[in-house]
């Protein structure tokens, strides 16, 4: 299956296909072989539940979180708002390559954390394409899209909610919202600067060389109009204030009662919920823009890794880790964050993580263990190593094509390697030293 | 992936800014069939329409009219070779220039194809009149009418027109976008089931009035920063190009009709241009 799902766009197969089949496959020799408890569940009432044995194994809050997600920033998009910062920024910028470059990591590595990294890379990589164009710098566009790519993991990094990787490991190790924006802010806030720095370097974008060039970009760039995906001021003003009060949540819900009980999932299918409101009337469009792909793949790699546990899969697979992990405090730690990398730079982090997850909780490990950490940065940025590493360089390899400045698999790889190297290193050293 | 639907609302907030340059004009040629006594009449009309200190921008130098009477050429190659020499920034010529009255029903005459097509210079066709009556006829422009079809972005076209203003000139700039063209399209759209018709119909038709609109806007921002004695009116609609510049035309009294010359790829005036310049025969028409 993992073979399978790194090789999803040579077999032109959606993930949820590759492990559906697996899910059902698994099931049925789970059953046949004895090894799952199938029978009637007893809830806190008392009460005999028959439910299905593939729906016990589903982790509901993650689903939640991701389907509620998906809803309030599609709904939200339609606001204009993230267009709207995105143009703001460009504005800031007045057309200089560097500011511009410097703008739109920050709103990368920004959107990426609060609301995904491909969206992040959808909505910046595309803004990038139309203003480089405008100033006649298109051919500074690869250099931007590698950039922004790149940060798009960096910025995953950010908080609880901004990759699968960290919802699965943060809910399994017990990492609140706030927790985790502490502890992992200090190194995006230096790897992105870094990953800039080497960008600008590495693709020679630089500031305008003469006033004349200054003052004509300047001009163009007030061109762009923030206000044009704009049809409703109060949607607007409704759909900022709903988005800051999301982050708000996400942030102290462990610590307001109630919520903490309801967890994360709750309050995102509530505010995608709540959002709807303004478009009571089709909702089905938005119904209908869910991921169901993803939602689905989730589900059914929920169901094999559950099989995969029972069968004492991941008991096997954790002796492995246990060598890495038994080299040393400090070795087996970043031995474990440089496995996951390379892990991850080939296959699905998402699989990757649900694995280790669950084999470092088996183990008992502390939720304060730099191990979790290991995982959650090593997961985020081997993504950046090949274009297949991550949801957010497949993005940028597509934007990268359809502006007709397609590169290779190797050709990706090459220019990939110095920055996650670059980040590697100072993730190995920051969980090492800091964490 | 979204990556189309963001892309798009990105070049849609996008707005061509106007830039405003005014021409350099230091040479101008007036071109006449009449002999010298009848052609000094029509350099005396042409003086009215363009004055030496523009209302907009700056002057460099005054301008120098030079004639080119009947007498000086007696073929099209003469023409150009005095043309060429005498290097004018803009030419006024004589409609139906050594034209027989009974030829002038068809075409706008070889010596004028011959200059739309072989140089780049604007030109100014007089009115159809006798040289007489030409101070009558060719007064200070009041109302002027942009027509483009490839309005946004020609600061070149809108330029020259403001050239030409006078204090309280109302600058009408028109797109008229055909309209059997777009039924066309529509009708192409219809027959396409993974596309919404009256979806794509109400996008096309909004986008397509939308961008001329914006920049009309901009232009008319920009030319009230530099002047409030000039008023800029945009008219945009679906429709047909020639029927409805004559009617507006008429409606709004326009004493100069700007359009756009031959293209620098195809060096021929296109359709809907060389299609007004036959039709509009009462008034000056400055082709850039």
């Amino acid at each position: 299956m993992v073979v399978l799902l790194a090789l999803e766009e040579k077999i032109h197969a959606k993930k949820s296909i590759i492990t559906g089949s697996f899910a059902i496959v698994c099931i049925f020799l789970a059953d046949a072989l004895h090894l799952l408890p199938i029978g009637p569940l007893v809830n806190v009432f008392n009460e005999k539940l028959s439910i299905p044995v593939y729906i016990t194994g589903i982790e509901w809050e993650v689903i939640a979180v991701i389907v509620g997600s998906s809803l309030f920033v599609d709904i939200t998009s339609r606001s204009g708002l993230f267009t709207w910062m995105a143009i703001k920024l460009t504005k800031a910028s007045k057309g200089s390559p560097l500011m511009l470059l410097i703008c739109y990591s920050l709103l990368t590595v920004l959107f990426s954390a609060f609301l995904n990294n491909v969206t992040a890379m959808i909505i910046v990589g595309s803004l990038s394409a139309v203003s480089l164009s405008k100033l006649g710098k298109s051919q500074l566009l690869l250099g931007f899209l590698l950039i922004e790519g790149f940060l798009t993991n960096v910025g995953g990094l950010l908080t609880l909610i901004s990759s699968v990787p960290n919802i699965i490991i943060g809910q399994t190790a017990g990492i609140t919202f706030l927790e985790f924006f502490i502890k992992s802010s200090p190194y995006v806030v230096v790897a992105s600067i870094a990953t800039v720095a080497l960008g600008a370097k590495l693709y020679s974008i630089t500031g305008h060389s003469d006033e004349d060039e200054k003052s004509e970009a300047a001009i163009l760039i007030e061109g762009f109009d923030e206000c044009d995906g704009i049809s409703s001021w109060r949607f607007f003003y409704f759909s900022a204030f709903m988005f800051a009060l999301l982050i708000a949540l996400f942030a102290t819900a462990s610590s307001l009662p109630y919520l903490n009980e309801l967890g994360l999932g709750y309050i995102a299918l509530s505010f995608g919920i709540l959002m709807l409101w303004a478009y009571r009337s089709e909702v089905n469009t938005f119904y209908s823009g869910l991921d169901w792909d993803l939602i689905f793949f989730f589900m059914s790699l929920f169901v094999v890794i559950n099989v995969m546990e029972h069968a004492q899969v991941l008991a096997l697979i954790g002796t492995g880790i246990e060598q890495i992990i038994e080299l040393g405090a400090r070795l087996g730690t970043a031995g474990l964050l440089l496995c996951s990398a390379a892990a991850s730079a080939v296959t699905d982090n998402i699989p990757l993580s649900a694995v280790l997850s669950k084999i470092l909780a088996a183990k008992g490990t502390a939720s304060d263990s730099s191990l979790w950490w290991s995982v959650i940065f090593g997961a985020n940025l081997g993504g950046n190593l090949t274009p297949i590493g991550s949801a957010s360089t497949v993005v940028a390899v597509t934007l990268l094509h359809k502006h007709k400045l397609g590169v290779t698999f190797m050709e990706f790889v090459r220019r990939a390697l110095p920055f996650a190297v670059m980040q590697l290193v100072l993730a190995t050293a920051y969980v090492l030293l800091a964490l | 992936m979204r990556i189309d639907e963001f892309e798009s609302q990105f070049i849609r907030s996008t707005r061509e800014p106007f830039k405003f340059h005014s021409p350099e004009i230091s040479t101008v040629a007036v071109v006449s069939d009449s002999p010298q006594s009848g052609a000094a009449q029509v350099l005396a009309a042409s003086t009215s329409l363009l004055s030496d200190t523009p209302v907009l921008g700056k002057a460099s130098s005054k301008v120098s009219w030079q004639l080119i009477h009947g007498e000086l050429y007696d073929s099209v190659r003469a023409l150009l070779n005095i043309i060429e020499d005498v290097k004018p920034d803009v030419i006024f010529v004589e409609r139906h220039l050594k034209t027989k009255i009974e030829d002038r029903v068809i075409g706008l005459s070889n010596y004028i194809d011959a200059l739309t097509q072989s140089c780049i210079t604007p030109l100014v066709i007089l009115p159809e009149c006798e040289d007489s009556n030409m101070a009558n006829v060719v007064r200070p422009a009041k109302e002027i009418l942009v027509d483009s079809k490839q309005l946004v972005g020609n600061h070149n076209l809108i330029n020259w027109a403001l050239r030409f203003v006078v204090p309280d000139t109302k600058l009408f700039l028109s797109h008229i976008e055909d309209d059997r063209d777009f039924a066309h399209y529509i009708n192409v759209i219809s027959r396409i089931p993974e596309l919404d018709t009256d979806l794509a119909e109400k996008a096309i038709r909004g986008t397509l009035l939308k961008i001329p609109e914006d920049f009309i806007d901009r232009v008319r921002s920009g030319v009230e920063k530099l002047s409030s004695d000039i008023s800029v009116k945009g008219i945009i609609r679906l429709g047909h190009s020639i029927a409805d510049h004559l009617d507006i035309i008429q409606k709004h009294k326009i004493d100069l009709l700007v359009v756009p010359g031959a293209s620098q790829e195809r060096r021929m005036l296109s359709e809907t241009t060389y299609g007004l310049a036959m039709e509009c025969r009462e008034i000056p028409i400055l082709v850039v």
